[in-house]
């Protein structure tokens, strides 16, 4: 056994796991998803040195399995996050279809910002026509993901689940809009309540 | 008394080092003067812009593309009131996004990361560009004429890094 | 005893033309150098340099061929990467080889420089190859950062920016040298920075190459097919984005560097002295490695010896990593405003940075100090050798020709069809399997 390739080896699928599960699956930053491509290389270079660095040169000590062992429980523990951890009760899907059409302007969504008010459950489609001389974007943070970015006279069309009740906010994600006053509440009642927006 | 050995290798060492001498000199070949090349450009009429507003310049114009679409050459100018103009350069002294004049604010903003300047002077007394030591706008010198027609004959300061304030400048603020 | 003479056959003639041109060249300084290939499979931990050099040539090829479409001026040089990418012949395969290669190369020169520096090999007077080995991974990645700022999208003006602002912020030097390099303006720029990239740092390289390779090097042609093989793969499985064409009205995106570059990064995020944080902070750290020789007077070689040695390596590994990972992250909330978004807190930042240099060097000293008084480990009996027999492995071999064969066919194929992913995943298979080919009949003629 080749004591250095191994624990090479290790070190680099430890770090390759940590690193997909950053990318993919912790959710923490969405900028931690062009790590994943880096994770992955370094992780699968670690899986390959490994037989060689622990066959080489005759049959491997016995003592040479539990850092495998504990790299498997790490690797079943960073794959199977999402079942891990505990998903928000699953919130039925009512079928119920919401369709919201937006103006985007500098700096504002249909002048005024007005309040959206979904049913829970309900799949909302929301449609932004950019009227305004720059390009701009559309999220509900913490509900739905971010859309691209649409320029002057484009239009673009999304759709989600609403999920928890609460009260969320729309806005628009390029760095300033949201502080220029491109934000407004979005709230997810439950359903049987009617539905408004201005 | 000096050996004459050492004579001779102190004579051929200093011969050397004067052979290089020459060499420094051509240094400049890295570093053009720019400043030859500031001609003097009509760029505006101070009466086609309104009071508090701004227009945007380049400046050299030379025709070419690949050179006037430079950031380094874009250049602001505030009519500031009935009969005064200042002109800026456009480029923000933190990280170069171009900037531009912000009516409702009476300040001179960037869009990236919200640095603010006066008017008056490019001082840059908000944002990132605060934190720096170098805050002061670079100037685009310009002349008006009987006509009002605005005439740049030269920058003052380096572009995206900022100029060295006049002493009374720097009591004003 | 004389027998009659065979008529020389096609393959004794090839093999005196070779005889006679070696016997030409002794006389050069290419022969200065010895080339050896092993005659059994040896661990790549060794030459893990020459491996970095295999990738800087292909980084050079591959450089040049680029070096026939793009255009180093303001107007074209987006548009003329964008026409490589989108329409050249191959031209997106050349790019994202070199793309990928380019971050081989950071990854081959750090595992080398690591390797070297736990198995102690800068002893023995081996302490100025240390130096200019350090030098050079500067270079490489100073090479690499200039390298993605030719492609002048967003992202690589962004990292322009904040190159340029640390080089003004540098006393004395750093106005004059900032001069220099950007000219009268964006288009002297990146014609200036053109020039580095393709000329002077390759040929500074080059010089300091000679001042650091040993006069014996190993090329082990089995390693090499595996390496250039996956990076072929890789460069197939992650094609590199163009990103959106360099606008000044465009706001900037909240985007990340390079990986390599993040350390520098997150260290700027704190919002503290561009000076200390951009420029002083990462020399020092880059010192910290290139004093290894000096600082490490013990004679032993193992790691208990060496705690100083040990501390180095253990604190730049993990503070390589939480700097590099710490630059990936910025916070997800899009209500906050661009620069609360991507701050960082410097007494959290330097806390931890702190911590790691703590554990590492206390560690180390720890371990050398109990390490020996720990019983020493019972000598490990002699490992029982696995045993396969000859014919099997011919029989592998023989398998993995004909493999070759066809994966060379299809990755033909391919190309013709206009795939040019599939094309070069089979591509990089094939040489993979030339890779084993080579180790599975080295196997064979060693017996």
């Amino acid at each position: 056994m080749d004591r250095g390739m191994y624990l090479a080896s290790v070190f680099f699928i430890f770090i390759g796991l940590i690193g997909v599960w950053l990318g993919l699956f912790a959710d923490i930053s969405e900028t931690f998803y062009e790590m994943t491509g880096i994770a992955l290389v370094v992780l699968v270079l670690g899986i390959a040195m490994l037989p060689i660095a622990m066959f080489k040169g005759g049959k491997p000590p016995i003592e040479s399995v539990i850092p495998i062992i504990a790299l498997v429980v790490v690797g079943v523990f960073t794959i199977g996050w999402p079942y891990i951890v505990p998903a928000q009760e699953e919130v039925p899907i009512t079928g119920e279809k919401v369709s919201i059409y937006l103006i985007a302007g500098d700096y504002w969504f249909n002048e005024t910002n007005p309040d959206i008010i979904v049913p829970q459950g309900s799949i909302v489609e929301v449609t932004i026509e950019n009227q305004g001389a720059i390009v701009h974007s559309f999220q509900v943070f913490g509900v739905s993901p971010e859309s691209e970015w649409f320029g002057p006279g484009e239009t673009y069309t999304m759709s989600f689940v609403a999920g928890q009740v609460g009260e969320y906010e729309y806005l628009c994600t390029v760095p300033g809009h949201a502080e220029l006053g491109m934000i407004g509440r979005f709230i997810i009642v439950e359903s049987n309540q009617t539905t408004t927006t201005e | 008394m000096v050996d004459r050995r050492t004579v001779i290798k102190t004579i051929f060492v200093a011969s050397g080092i004067a052979a290089l001498a020459p060499f420094f000199p051509l240094g400049k070949f890295l570093t053009p003067e720019a400043q030859a090349s500031y001609p003097r450009q009509k760029v505006g009429n101070i009466n086609s812009i309104p009071v508090l507003g701004q227009i945007f310049v380049t400046y050299p114009k030379t025709g070419d593309p690949s050179k006037d679409n430079d950031p380094f050459r874009q250049f602001l100018i505030i009519r500031t009131s009935e009969n005064e103009v200042k002109a800026y350069s456009r480029v923000c002294l933190h990280l170069w996004c171009l900037i531009d004049y912000k009516k409702d604010k009476d300040l001179i903003e960037c869009p990236c990361h919200g640095s603010q300047y006066l008017k008056e002077n490019g001082y840059g007394i908000a944002g990132p560009v605060a934190k720096q030591p170098n805050r002061w706008l670079p100037v685009l010198q310009i002349e008006v004429d009987e006509n009002g027609d605005i005439y740049a004959i030269g920058i003052e300061g380096e572009i995206g890094y900022g100029r060295s304030p006049k002493p009374e400048e720097l009591r004003s603020i | 005893m004389s027998q009659e003479e065979k008529k020389p056959t096609l393959i004794d003639k090839v093999i005196e033309g070779y005889e006679w041109t070696i016997k030409r060249l002794e006389r050069t300084i290419l022969f200065g150098i010895r080339l050896v290939i092993p005659n059994k499979i040896v661990s790549p931990h060794g030459f893990l340099g020459m491996l970095t050099f295999i990738t800087f040539i292909v980084l050079g090829v591959t450089g040049v061929l680029l070096m026939f479409y793009y255009r180093p001026t303001l107007t074209d040089a987006y548009d003329s990467v964008k026409l490589i990418n989108d329409e050249i012949d191959f031209g997106m395969v050349i790019r994202n080889i070199h793309y990928h290669a380019s971050n081989l190369m950071i990854f081959l020169a750090v595992y080398h420089l690591f390797y070297q520096l736990f198995s102690s090999r800068y002893k023995i007077r081996n302490e100025l190859i240390w130096v200019t080995g350090v030098i050079l991974g500067t270079l490489t990645i100073v090479e690499a950062y200039i390298g993605y700022d030719l492609i002048m999208n967003i992202r690589a003006v962004l990292a322009i920016n904040i190159g340029a602002a640390l080089t003004y912020s540098t006393p004395f030097i750093g106005p004059l040298i900032a001069n220099v390099v950007i000219g009268t303006g964006f288009n002297d720029l990146i014609l200036r920075i053109y020039t580095l990239h393709v000329l002077l740092f390759p040929m500074i390289m080059i010089i300091l190459f000679t001042i650091h390779f040993p006069r014996n090097l190993v090329f082990d042609p089995g390693m090499v097919g595996i390496i250039i093989g996956s990076l072929f793969i890789t460069s197939a499985l992650f094609p590199v984005p163009l990103g959106d064409k360099y606008s000044p009205d465009v706001p900037a995106q909240v985007t990340v560097p390079e990986w390599y570059i993040n350390p520098l990064y997150a260290l700027l995020r704190t919002e503290l002295d561009k000076f200390l944080m951009g420029v002083l902070l990462p020399t020092l750290f880059i010192m910290m490695f290139m004093v290894v020789p000096f600082v490490d007077r013990s004679k032993g070689m193992k790691l208990s010896d060496r705690p100083i040695a040990l501390g180095i390596g253990v604190s730049g590994i993990l503070q390589s990593l939480v700097t590099t990972v710490w630059g990936f992250y910025v916070d997800p909330d899009p209500r906050k405003s661009y620069l609360e978004r991507i701050a960082i807190d410097p007494y959290l930042f330097f806390g931890v940075l702190i911590l790691i240099n703590i554990v590492s060097f206390g560690g180390a000293y720890l371990y050398s100090k109990y390490a020996k008084k720990i019983q020493p480990a019972p000598k490990r009996t002699r490992q029982e050798p696995i045993k396969i027999s000859q014919d099997t492995i011919e029989g592998i071999v023989y398998a993995m020709v004909i493999a070759e064969f066809f994966v060379v066919g299809v990755s033909l194929y391919m190309y013709l069809l206009g795939d040019l992913t599939f094309g070069l995943i089979a591509t990089g298979l094939s040489l993979i399997i030339f890779g084993f080919i080579s180790y599975g009949i080295r196997l064979i003629t060693s017996r």
